[in-house]
C-alpha cells in the first residue's frame, strides 16, 4: 500500500526535482550553488501558499486568542465535568472545532508534502558524493569544517533563531520557536552537509522573508498590503 | 478558618498576584505541551517534521497537532456522554406535547403554579413534568393540565434532550451548554426566571442558547442583551412578563406580629454566606432586644452539615425550616441577609425593611465577570435594602435599630415599579406569552 502511494505521489516529485536541480547544476556548474538555487526556486515557487497559510494563520490566531482567554478563565474556576462543558461551550461561542485545525490547513499541508519529499530527496542524490563546495569537501557528509565541528548546522540554527526573534513578539511563540531550533539543530546535526546546505538556504531565505515582513508593512503600507494580497490569491 | 477566608476575600491585592503567577504557570505549562506534542510528532513522523523550516510553518504544524489531539480527547469524552445519554434515553420516553412546562425541583412549584392556573383559565392545554412525586401536600393541578413525572438528575434530562413539543419552558438555566441539551423536535425553548436577579449571578451561559427569556425586570434584560453583544449571540426573544411566583407570595403577605419586633435571619449558602463568614456568634448580640427567627439555606445542610448543625442548636433563637419562607416573612419585622434571592421578596412583597451584609461577590467564572462592576440590582435598591459594611458585623444590633427606624415604605412602592414587571399578575403575563409562543414558536 505505502508503495502504491509513493509511486503516485511521491515518486512524479522526484523526478521534478531532479530535473530542476540537474538543470540548476549544469547552470552555474557547481552541486553546491545548485543546491542553493534549488534551494532559492522552491521557496519562490511556494510564496504564494507560504502567505496564503500565514493570513489565515494569523486571523485564526487572533480569533484563538480571545477564544483561549475565555478558556483560561473558565479552566480557573471550574473543574471536571462542569469545566469539559464550559470549554465545548466557549469553542461553539467562537465557532472552533478543534478539528478545524487539522482540516483547514491544505497550505501548511502542501508545504509539509513538498519540504518533506525534498528532504527526501536529497537524502539520496548520489552526485552529491564526493562533491565539493567552498571549503567543503563532500557534500554527501557532514561538513566539518571547525576543527571538527559541523558549522552549517550552527548557522542554521542562528538563521532559525534570528528569525523567531524577527517573525514576531508573541514570547509564547518565540519560546516555541527557539525551542524547535534547538531540536533541529540535534536532529539535522550529523547529516550530509549538502542536505544541511539547503536547509539553512532555506532558514535565510525565511529570516529574509520574515525581516521584509516586519519592515514592509510598517514603511510601506498599502503597496505591501496589495502585494501579499495578490500573491496570497494566486493560485 | 472562617476568619481567614475572609481576610483571603478582602486582600484583593494578594488575590490578584495570585491570579498572575497562577497564569504564568498556565502558559509555561501551555509552551510545555505544544513542545511535547512537537516532539511527539517528530518521533512518529519523521518526514513530517522536517518540513518544518521556520517560525511561521513550526507554529502552524503544533497548532494543527494540538487540534488533532485536541479533537481526540473532546471527540472521545463527547463518545462517553453520548452513549450514557443513549443508554439512559432507551429506557424512558414521554408522549408528544404541545406546550411542555418543567420543573427541576419542589421548590419551583411556586412560580409554576400560578402560571398553570392561568393557562388552564386561558383553556392552553399544557403537560407539567416535574423531577419529583407530586404526593400530598400538593396543590392539584388546574383542569388541562396533565402531569408526568420524569427521573431525577442525568435521567431525566436524557428524556427531555429528546422530547417532543412546540414549547418547553423552564427554570433550569444552561440550556446546550450542560447535560440538558435541545431535543430536535422542540422548536422553542423559554427560560423563566424564579427570582427577581441579575445574569451576573448565574453560572456561564445561562440564557444563552435559549430562544427566549421570560424577563423579570429590566435589569436582567439589559444584562442580557449585553452578553449577547460580549458573545456575538444573535438577539434572543425578551418578555417582560414579571416573577409568577410574587403572585403567589402576596397572597400570604398578611402581617402576623408579636409582642417585640421579630428579626428574621434568611442567608443564602456558601462562602459568602453570612453564617460562613461569621459563624453563628453575631446572633448573640441581637438575643435581648428581638425575637430572632432563622431560616438555614437548605442548602447548607449538605454543603457544610457541621454549621447547620451549630445553627440548630443555637439556644435563644427560633430555626424555621418551611419548605417556603412565605410564614417567616409574614412575621419578620425586619430582614437581615447577604446575597440570597429573599431580600426582594421581603422588601416588594412583604414590604419589609431588610439589611444585607455588603458582600461585592467575586464572580468567579460567573456571567458577573464579564459583566464587570457590582450589582446594579444592589445599587438601585440601597435605600430599601440597606448593606452594611461586613467588618460591621459586631454592630448588627445598632443597623437593625436604625433600619427599623427610618422605614420607608412608599419608596419601596416606586422601586418595585421601577424593577419588577407585572407586579402581583406575572402568572398571567406569562401564560399570555406561552400562549402566543405555541401559535408563533
Amino acid at each position: 500500500m505505502t508503495s502504491f502511494f509513493e509511486h503516485l505521489f511521491v515518486a512524479p516529485l522526484m523526478v521534478l526535482y531532479e530535473s530542476v536541480y540537474l538543470y540548476l547544476v549544469s547552470m552555474t556548474g557547481s552541486f553546491g550553488w545548485g543546491l542553493v538555487l534549488f534551494s532559492i526556486v522552491l521557496n519562490f515557487a511556494l510564496l504564494p501558499v507560504y502567505l496564503q497559510m500565514e493570513r489565515l494563520g494569523r486571523a485564526a490566531v487572533a480569533v484563538r486568542a480571545k477564544m483561549d482567554e475565555e478558556v483560561k478563565r473558565m479552566k480557573r474556576h471550574f473543574r471536571g465535568r462542569e469545566r469539559y462543558f464550559y470549554v465545548r461551550a466557549v469553542h461553539r461561542q467562537f465557532g472552533y472545532h478543534p478539528i478545524s485545525a487539522v482540516l483547514n490547513s491544505g497550505e501548511l499541508y502542501l508545504q509539509v508534502l513538498i519540504f518533506a519529499s525534498v528532504f527526501h530527496y536529497l537524502s539520496n542524490v548520489p552526485e552529491l558524493v564526493g562533491a565539493s563546495f567552498i571549503g567543503i569537501s563532500d557534500l554527501s557528509k557532514p561538513d566539518a569544517l571547525l576543527f571538527g565541528i559541523n558549522v552549517l548546522p550552527i548557522l542554521m540554527t542562528a538563521a532559525n533563531v534570528a528569525s523567531a526573534i524577527v517573525y514576531g513578539s508573541d514570547k509564547k511563540r518565540r519560546r516555541q520557536a527557539y525551542a524547535l531550533a534547538g531540536l533541529f539543530l540535534i536532529l539535522l546535526y550529523n547529516s550530509p552537509s549538502g542536505l544541511v546546505l539547503y536547509w539553512a538556504c532555506n532558514n535565510v531565505i525565511s529570516l529574509m522573508r520574515n525581516a521584509v515582513g516586519r519592515i514592509a508593512p510598517a514603511m510601506f503600507p498599502r503597496t505591501w498590503a496589495k502585494t501579499v494580497h495578490s500573491l496570497a490569491t494566486q493560485e | 478558618m472562617m476568619k481567614n477566608e475572609l481576610r483571603r476575600c478582602r486582600s484583593s491585592d494578594n488575590f490578584s498576584a495570585v491570579l498572575q503567577r497562577s497564569e504564568k504557570l498556565d502558559r509555561r505549562q501551555k509552551a510545555r505541551q505544544s513542545l511535547a506534542l512537537f516532539c511527539l510528532c517528530v518521533w512518529l513522523f519523521p518526514n513530517v517534521a522536517f518540513a518544518y523550516i521556520d517560525p511561521g510553518t513550526g507554529s502552524a504544524l503544533v497548532y494543527v497537532v494540538t487540534g488533532l489531539v485536541v479533537s481526540l480527547y473532546f471527540g472521545l469524552r463527547s463518545f462517553y456522554y453520548r452513549v450514557g445519554e443513549w443508554v439512559l434515553r432507551s429506557r424512558h420516553r414521554v408522549g408528544r406535547c404541545d406546550l411542555a412546562l418543567h420543573s427541576e425541583a419542589p421548590h419551583y412549584e411556586i412560580t409554576f403554579l400560578p402560571v398553570l392556573r392561568a393557562l388552564s383559565a386561558r383553556g392552553v392545554p399544557a403537560t407539567y413534568l416535574t423531577m419529583y412525586e407530586r404526593g400530598e401536600g400538593f396543590e392539584e393541578l388546574p383542569a388541562g393540565i396533565s402531569h408526568t413525572v420524569i427521573p431525577q438528575g442525568m435521567v431525566g434530562y436524557a428524556l427531555l434532550n429528546n422530547l417532543t413539543a412546540v414549547v418547553l419552558a423552564t427554570t433550569t438555566p444552561q440550556l446546550d451548554v450542560m447535560t440538558f441539551r435541545r431535543s430536535k423536535r422542540v422548536k422553542h425553548y423559554a427560560n423563566i426566571p424564579h427570582a427577581l436577579g441579575e445574569a451576573r449571578y448565574s453560572r456561564p451561559y445561562a440564557y444563552d442558547f435559549y430562544d427566549s427569556v421570560f424577563c423579570c425586570g429590566p435589569i436582567l434584560k439589559q444584562n442580557i442583551r449585553r452578553m449577547e453583544e460580549l458573545r456575538g449571540l444573535p438577539a434572543k426573544r425578551l418578555f417582560d412578563v414579571g416573577i409568577p411566583h410574587y403572585d403567589e407570595l402576596l397572597k400570604g403577605a398578611t402581617r402576623r406580629t408579636g409582642s417585640r419586633p421579630t428579626v428574621l435571619i434568611a442567608p443564602s449558602w456558601g462562602p459568602l454566606s453570612i453564617f460562613e463568614c461569621f459563624g453563628t456568634e453575631f446572633l448573640k448580640q441581637l438575643l435581648g432586644h428581638y425575637d430572632v427567627l432563622v431560616r438555614p439555606h437548605p442548602q447548607l445542610q449538605r454543603s457544610n452539615p457541621t454549621l447547620y448543625e451549630s445553627i440548630l442548636a443555637f439556644e435563644g433563637i427560633e430555626v424555621n425550616k418551611d419548605r417556603t419562607p412565605m410564614g417567616a416573612l409574614a412575621r419578620a419585622d425586619i430582614l437581615v441577609s447577604d446575597i440570597s434571592g429573599i431580600v426582594h421578596e421581603a422588601a416588594f412583597i412583604f414590604e419589609r425593611p431588610v439589611i444585607i451584609v455588603d458582600q461585592k461577590l467575586a464572580a468567579g467564572g460567573l456571567e458577573g465577570e464579564l459583566l464587570g462592576g457590582d450589582s446594579d440590582l444592589k445599587e438601585r435598591c440601597r435605600d430599601i435594602i440597606i448593606p452594611f459594611a461586613p467588618a460591621d458585623i459586631d454592630h448588627l444590633g445598632i443597623h437593625v435599630e436604625r433600619a427599623l427606624a427610618q422605614h420607608q415604605p412608599k419608596r419601596i412602592a416606586e422601586l418595585r415599579s421601577e424593577l419588577v414587571y407585572e407586579f402581583g399578575s406575572a402568572g398571567p403575563a406569562t401564560a399570555r406569552q406561552l400562549e402566543s409562543l405555541l401559535e408563533c414558536p
